[in-house]
């Protein structure tokens, strides 16, 4: 992906705000200037509107999905620093992750003029490279409170 | 009181109660159901005081599982807990039935605001 932001994103503000009602008080929220880049290390989230076309995603990398799908339930930061060092996410931490992702809906709410909805869910290993093709974009870094920081990349079709 | 948390996520059924317990409502007996369909399966047998249900869910939606309560003439207190938002969303709801709506993600605070007048 490369770094243009030509359609409307929620700002670090917004991001911040969403993730700090999801994880509590000391996350922190700052712009990327890189985009999640290593996409076979990715999860990707397509946000569908009522017709069933994807019109918003998220990519994340394998940090952001490790801390913020265990620190949901607050499943030990180990479990984290291991999964991201094998390469892998744990099962019950993607169950989690599947719901963090089901709230990041909301990240589009005032930024999409259609009603969205989750739609397909690709792990890692599934992602497409082509994916990387898409310009807009815009790239957060989320560091959570004893999980760690992970990059999550909004993307529009 | 009884109440009954409907949420196909077993995640977000563990952090809606750990809500409710932290928003003050700790003396309330929490349930649990992960489909519409089960939650009926509860609500027959345990007869809760307040229902908090997602939107979302396979089988059935929370919305087709309030309007089946009404349909039925149960008409305990029901708030749905979703990641749905929006004025559409929201006049369904109400139209339907339902006391209010929060969305995720959610505070003890809000919690407290919604459900205090309903469990006063």
């Amino acid at each position: 992906m490369s770094t243009t932001s030509t359609a409307p994103f929620p700002d670090k503000a917004y991001v911040q705000e969403l993730f700090l009602g999801l994880f509590g008080s000391g996350l922190e929220v700052t712009e990327s200037d890189a985009p999640v880049s290593d996409l076979s290390k990715s999860i990707a989230a397509f946000y569908v509107d009522d017709s069933g076309e994807p019109q918003r995603a998220l990519v994340c990398d394998l940090a952001f999905s490790n801390s913020t799908g265990a620190a949901l339930t607050m499943i030990p930061p180990g479990v984290v620093k291991d999964a991201i060092k094998d390469g892998e996410i744990p099962g019950n931490v993607m169950a989690n992750l599947n719901e963090v992702l089901n709230i990041c809906v909301n990240l589009f709410a005032e930024t999409s003029d259609k009603h969205l909805v989750l739609g397909e869910i690709l792990n890692l290993g599934e992602v497409p490279a082509k994916l990387a093709e898409i310009t807009q974009h815009a790239s957060f870094d989320v560091k959570v409170p004893r999980y760690g920081s992970g990059v999550v990349s909004l993307v529009a079709f | 009181m009884k109440i009954l948390v409907v949420d196909d996520s077993k995640a977000m059924r563990m952090i809606v109660i750990r809500t409710l317990k932290q928003a003050g409502f700790d003396d309330c007996v929490t349930l649990e159901a992960s489909s519409g369909v089960e939650a009926l399966e509860v609500i027959a047998k345990e007869r809760p005081g307040l229902i908090l249900s997602d939107w979302n869910m396979p089988e059935m939606k929370g919305i087709d599982l309030l309007k089946k309560l009404r349909a039925d003439g149960n008409e305990t207190p029901f708030g749905f807990i979703t990641s749905e938002s929006g004025e559409d969303i929201a006049n369904i709801a109400s139209e339907a039935g339902a006391k209010f709506i929060v969305t995720k993600p959610f505070t003890a605070q809000k919690f407290g605001d919604v459900l205090t007048p309903i469990l006063a």
